[in-house]
């Protein structure tokens, strides 16, 4: 096992390097957790506007509640449409703002550039009068994600070329200040760029879609393989997996964050318009029901090891118990250890994943709610589950899987226990 | 001296951080930041970068792209936010 081990960490490190440090995929991913203030205040005002009544609600304050949401709907639904329903479009600033940063570019004309690209290829436009204009903009949700990601890098890797091959650039005399000749050298590329966006809105015009509308259309199949009790399983061992080698999960998200948050924005938008909700696989999903304590669902472990002989996993699980309660799990994962810890590997891995698989079908058969508001990474996943579902349920099937979690680590925890208690005795 | 952490998004280090300036006395001072953006604090005079376990594998990286030490933070003392073990250790390594 140990051998094997040490192979499997050989050959997966460079493969979790190269992931987390390639350019675009690190820019993603730190979009995503740029954009967190936006998102939540957007599930802030899902919450608010999903009162959990049914016909036979009788409690007063949750009548008043619904009420409340009720009259004033189209408020919140503004509020959340430009926050968590205009995901795409912050998206898109701090995606080309790390990623011009990363080639040390100033990074507001690229910021402006996809801005522009963005709308023009992304809204459509329905009447333009002179004094009131309307525009279709649902694709500035999680469906624009993918548009949003395509435009930005386009933007940010043309500008550079252009700029480094001094493309256009307008020969001034030397008496002219600095900053302005820089900006006429960034004329050029500039409306180089946006002259390729409208020929793209053009296109799309004329097929009577936009950019993210084809993209969305074309990709669906795709979307809905990503969505599946198959992918999401194996999106949750690979991660486990990776873990087990003590690579954090941040590593993937350039590729994981764009299919939880746009399955989430879908959601959140569908919940508002009192639509059926397509997606399962959300980052409420992922943080709430997967992960519960941090990867590894650690805080059944962290339970365990509180009332543990020994004396070492005792201090291990009184230091790690609260910090995974926050879903932070480091502190377990290093401290048993359960990262490179052969006597793990299956549990680590299997509790994380079968929690996902029977959240999932949970979902699917509908006894508990699809989730449409994120809060925070750090709520625990008790309330988290409530609060991003609405539905009670969802609460008391992640207390079920705590348990099974548990079950689950028991056995292997003993042994750990067991070979500790060994040492620590013949110690003293 | 000042010792930057840096791990996924400086939240679990950041506990470790203030252990380990308490162990210190004084001597010792830690910050800790997310690997996104550690490198917009490097122009405050650290000395000395602890990168947590779980981002070991960017250990090269982060090399590359500061000019002082670069250490992991050993797992078993991050583990149980043992702040005292490691201040021991950087104490013994740079002689303060």
């Amino acid at each position: 096992m140990n051998t094997f081990t040490s192979f499997l960490e050989r050959k997966l490190m460079p493969f979790a390097t190269k992931f987390s440090t390639q350019r675009h995929l690190k820019a993603i991913r730190d979009a995503f957790i740029c954009i967190m203030p936006i998102t939540l205040a957007g599930g802030i005002v899902s919450v608010i506007s999903a009162a959990p009544v049914t016909e036979n609600t009788t409690n007063g304050f949750l009548l008043a509640w619904s009420n409340f949401a009720t009259s004033n709907s189209t408020i919140l639904s503004w509020i959340n449409t430009i926050t968590m329903g205009a995901m795409s479009l912050y998206i898109v600033i701090a995606l080309t703002s790390f990623l011009a940063k990363s080639y040390k570019l100033d990074n507001l004309l690229p910021i402006l550039l996809s801005l522009c690209g963005f709308i023009l290829t992304s809204v459509a436009p329905i009447e333009l009068g002179f004094d009131s204009k309307s525009a279709e903009i649902s694709y500035m949700d999680g469906k624009g994600i993918l548009a949003a990601i395509f435009i930005s890098i386009v933007t940010v890797e043309l500008y550079r070329i252009m700029r480094s091959k001094n493309f256009g650039r307008i020969k001034l005399p030397d008496s002219v200040p600095a900053s302005l000749s820089e900006t006429f050298a960034s004329l050029c590329p500039g409306v180089v760029i946006i002259a390729l966006y409208s020929v793209l809105f053009i296109i799309f015009y004329n097929m009577q879609t936009t950019m993210p509308g084809w993209i969305y259309t074309t990709l669906a199949p795709a979307f809905t393989i990503a969505d599946s009790l198959p992918a999401t399983v194996i999106m949750t061992a690979f991660v486990q997996l990776f873990w087990f080698f003590g690579v954090h999960d941040a590593a993937f998200s350039g590729i994981l964050a764009p299919i939880r948050e746009s399955g989430l924005s879908v959601n959140a938008a569908a919940k508002l318009a009192g639509e059926t909700m397509p997606r399962i696989f959300t980052t409420p999903f992922w943080v709430y029901f997967v992960i519960i304590g941090g990867c590894g669902s650690v805080l059944a472990l962290a339970i365990l090891l509180c009332r543990s002989k020994s004396k070492q996993l005792k201090t291990v699980g009184r230091v790690g118990i609260i910090p995974a309660f926050f879903n932070i799990s480091e502190p377990i994962i290093f401290g048993v250890p359960l990262m490179l810890n052969p006597i793990f590997f299956i549990p680590f891995i299997l509790t994380s994943t079968l929690n996902c698989f029977i959240a999932y079908i949970c979902t699917s058969i509908g006894l508990i709610g699809k989730s449409f508001a994120m809060l925070s990474w750090n709520m625990p996943s008790i309330f988290g589950s409530f609060l991003s579902t609405m539905d009670i349920r969802a609460l008391i099937l992640v207390v079920i899987l705590i348990i099974i979690d548990a079950v689950i680590y028991f056995p292997f925890f003993k042994v750990q226990e067991k070979a500790l208690l060994k040492e620590e005795n013949a110690n003293d | 001296m000042k010792v930057m952490l840096v791990c996924n998004a400086g939240m679990s280090t950041g506990i470790l951080a203030k252990k380990i300036e308490e162990a210190s006395e004084g001597k010792l001072e830690c910050k800790a930041y997310g690997e996104a953006e550690y490198l917009d604090h490097m122009d405050e005079g650290y000395q000395l970068i602890l990168i947590g376990p779980q981002i070991r594998h960017l250990k090269g990286q982060i090399e590359e792209s500061v000019d002082i030490p670069v250490d992991t933070i050993p797992p078993q003392y991050y583990g149980i936010m043992n702040g005292k073990a490691i201040f021991q250790e950087i104490q013994k390594k740079y002689n303060i």
